[in-house]
């Protein structure tokens, strides 16, 4: 048969085909087994079996072994939820970084240089501060809502505000963007510290814990929005991975090869702050992994982002649950920060890394 | 059928880099731009690949203008090789030259493409480059692997329209093998109907291998032509400034052009 002899003749292409996807098979791996350990520990401990029994319960067919109901509320409403919103968060700020890093040619990019985070960082203290603890609208009780609500539109403000007055530069909007987004990054800063300055100590508390970040708040209610639009972005931004390729070899050339360097930027910057403007609303701000977790994908795998994207997203999404699951045992009852975690434990990791990756091109 | 500048003017900050100058890359034909240093070569360059909108005139591919052309639909038929590139990636080589085919909707590894690129390679003289890692290349190999890439861009005409090949001192940082083998290379191309401009600073370059010259001097067009009869020492010390002697070649019977010290006595005044 023809169809056989063809693709298996070609020696580079086979080559290619099965590191890449070993890739993926590797760190769809890594995420099944991290979503199992998730499941499994915590506060309080389920075995596998009560877990498969739960799930099986669940479709109406008979569990192994007898499950409390308390034991089926852990899991369906608590660790369940709190999973998938790790991988979605995760997923985001790993693909939102590698799009970012190859947007600015630059691998100490990340996601919050558009602003969204900083953007949804001062609307998120502005709620806080200024509504306080409750907050009731045509005789509805709001309060859940209003901080994420408030924190994505503040993070999708600020980048659009950035785009556009990017706009206003003649020439190539990017190298202005950069400068565009420190400015804004500062007066947001500005504005958050003035809302801490005039807080009280519990709202201060309540700043300073959402600004470290946190996956505490997932309920199947609170997640299901930005779940949705997080896998959206995602899935839009993997198709951008052969213009970003190009657009790393410069504008000009870019466009030689027929991408048109402003479409794309718009493209990339609204998805970027979408899925990231999603994630922040509901986790706070998790710094570093947005950085990390592309460049640990591209030591592995090389800069090409039809690789890279994908692998990003996946990795990112192991990631965060496994920071995650040390967030919420570390110091049981109580939860550290995620974002604490993934600097205290993400950072030193990074470093060996890199030595040791240094070390080994020099060998 | 042609791409082509008729009567076009780029100004930056009120001062004219071009100055109405046509220049017309037909199918088929191999075309020389030469000129000193801000002679307007570049700028040329970046109006024809449409980089640059003319302030006066018009750039048009195929009777229409470039600037109604989607940019997707311009990378099916014309190719620019810059003259250099900065990127600080460690793409595969195979894998940077695949992207010559982005225009045409091959992102993936299909078979079709895989026999382009790795034909696009070959011919460019970096297919046993195909593996490394872009980074540890050097300058001349950097230039044989975007060659090759945008040899994979136009390696097959899309429909009946012709095909463009725009080149910024191609031969720079290549070895003077690597150099006659592009040179043949634009030959061949031209052979096969692309329309091939190149910028060139090797005078000999554009009389070997050139069917049609342009000669630039302060945005100006100071002389078009076949080469042989534009690229007198008269002309070249009109433009550069520079005394040149001719000889002719005992082989092939061309007349190359090369600075001489006495050569300024020998010239008529």
């Amino acid at each position: 048969m023809a169809t056989h002899s063809l693709p298996l003749n070609n020696k580079t292409w086979r080559a290619r085909f099965s590191t890449t996807h070993r890739v993926f098979i590797l760190l769809s791996g890594l995420l099944v087994f991290s979503f199992v350990l998730g499941l499994t520990i915590g506060g309080y401990d389920l075995s596998f079996l009560k877990i498969l029994s739960v799930l099986l319960l669940s479709i109406g067919l008979p569990g192994f072994v007898e499950v409390a109901p308390h034991e089926q509320a852990i899991l369906l409403s608590i660790r369940i939820p709190r999973l998938l919103l790790a991988i979605a968060v995760g997923g985001a700020l790993g693909i939102a970084g590698a799009v970012m890093q190859s947007l600015f040619r630059n691998p100490l990019a990340e996601p919050g240089l558009v602003g969204v985070s900083s953007g949804a960082a001062l609307a998120a203290v502005i709620v806080i501060v200024g509504i306080g603890s409750e907050l009731i609208l045509f005789g509805l009780n709001m309060t859940p809502y209003a901080l994420p609500v408030a924190a994505f539109i503040g993070g999708l403000g600020a980048t659009t505000l950035l785009y556009v007055l990017a706009q206003r530069v003649p020439g190539d909007p990017l190298p202005s963007m950069l400068l565009i987004g420190i400015a804004i990054n500062a007066i947001a800063v500005a504005g958050i510290g003035l809302a801490q300055f005039v807080s009280t100590d519990t709202q201060l508390r309540l700043v300073t814990f959402w600004m470290l970040g946190g996956l505490g708040a997932a309920r199947w209610e609170t997640i299901a929005l930005p779940l949705l639009l997080i896998v959206g972005s995602c899935f839009y931004l993997v198709r951008l991975a052969q213009p970003l390729n190009a657009y790393l070899l410069g504008t000009d050339e870019a466009r030689h090869l027929g991408v048109d360097p402003k479409a794309l930027t718009r493209r990339a910057v609204f998805f970027v702050a979408l899925a990231v403007g999603a994630a922040v609303a509901v986790s706070g701000i998790i710094s570093f992994v947005g950085l990390i977790v592309p460049h640990l994908v591209r030591l592995v795998t090389g800069p090409d982002n039809r690789t890279v994207l994908a692998a990003s997203a996946l990795f990112g999404a192991s990631f965060l649950i496994f920071m995650d699951l040390i967030a919420r045992t570390i110091v049981i009852p109580a939860e550290m920060p995620i974002g604490l975690v993934c600097s205290a434990f993400g950072g030193p990791f990074f470093l060996w890394l890199l030595l040791y990756k240094i070390r080994g091109q020099r060998a | 059928m042609s791409l082509c500048l008729a009567s076009a003017s780029y100004d930056v900050s009120g001062k004219r880099l071009l100055d109405r100058v046509s220049i017309d890359v037909p199918p088929g034909r191999v075309t020389a731009v030469v000129g000193p240093n801000g002679a307007g070569k570049s700028t040329a360059l970046k109006l024809l690949s449409g980089d640059l909108v003319p302030c006066e005139g018009t750039c048009s591919i195929d009777g229409a203008d470039v600037g109604t052309v989607s940019p997707q639909d311009l990378a099916r038929r014309r190719a620019v090789l810059p003259q250099s590139s900065h990127l600080s990636f460690g793409f595969r080589v195979g894998d940077l030259v695949a992207l010559g085919r982005l225009p045409h909707g091959e992102t993936g590894a299909t078979l079709s493409s895989e026999a382009l690129i790795s034909e696009a390679m070959a011919r460019a003289g970096c297919f046993e480059l195909k593996d490394r890692d872009y980074l540890t290349l050097s300058g001349g190999e950097r230039q044989r692997t975007h060659l090759a890439r945008t040899l994979a861009q136009i390696a097959e005409p899309v429909g009946d329209l012709p095909r463009y090949f725009l080149l910024d001192e191609p031969t720079n940082a290549l070895d003077l093998v690597h150099q006659i083998s592009l040179l043949d290379l634009m030959r061949q191309l031209a052979a096969e109907g692309v329309g091939v401009l190149m910028i060139v600073h090797d005078l000999n370059h554009a009389l070997g291998y050139a069917d049609y010259v342009y000669v630039l001097k302060d945005g100006k067009l100071v002389g078009e032509g076949e080469p042989k009869s534009v690229m007198t020492p008269q002309l070249i010390k009109f433009a550069w400034g520079v005394d040149v002697a001719s000889i002719e070649s005992p082989v092939s019977g061309v007349s190359y052009l090369f600075p001489d010290r006495a050569a300024t006595s020998a010239l008529p005044a």
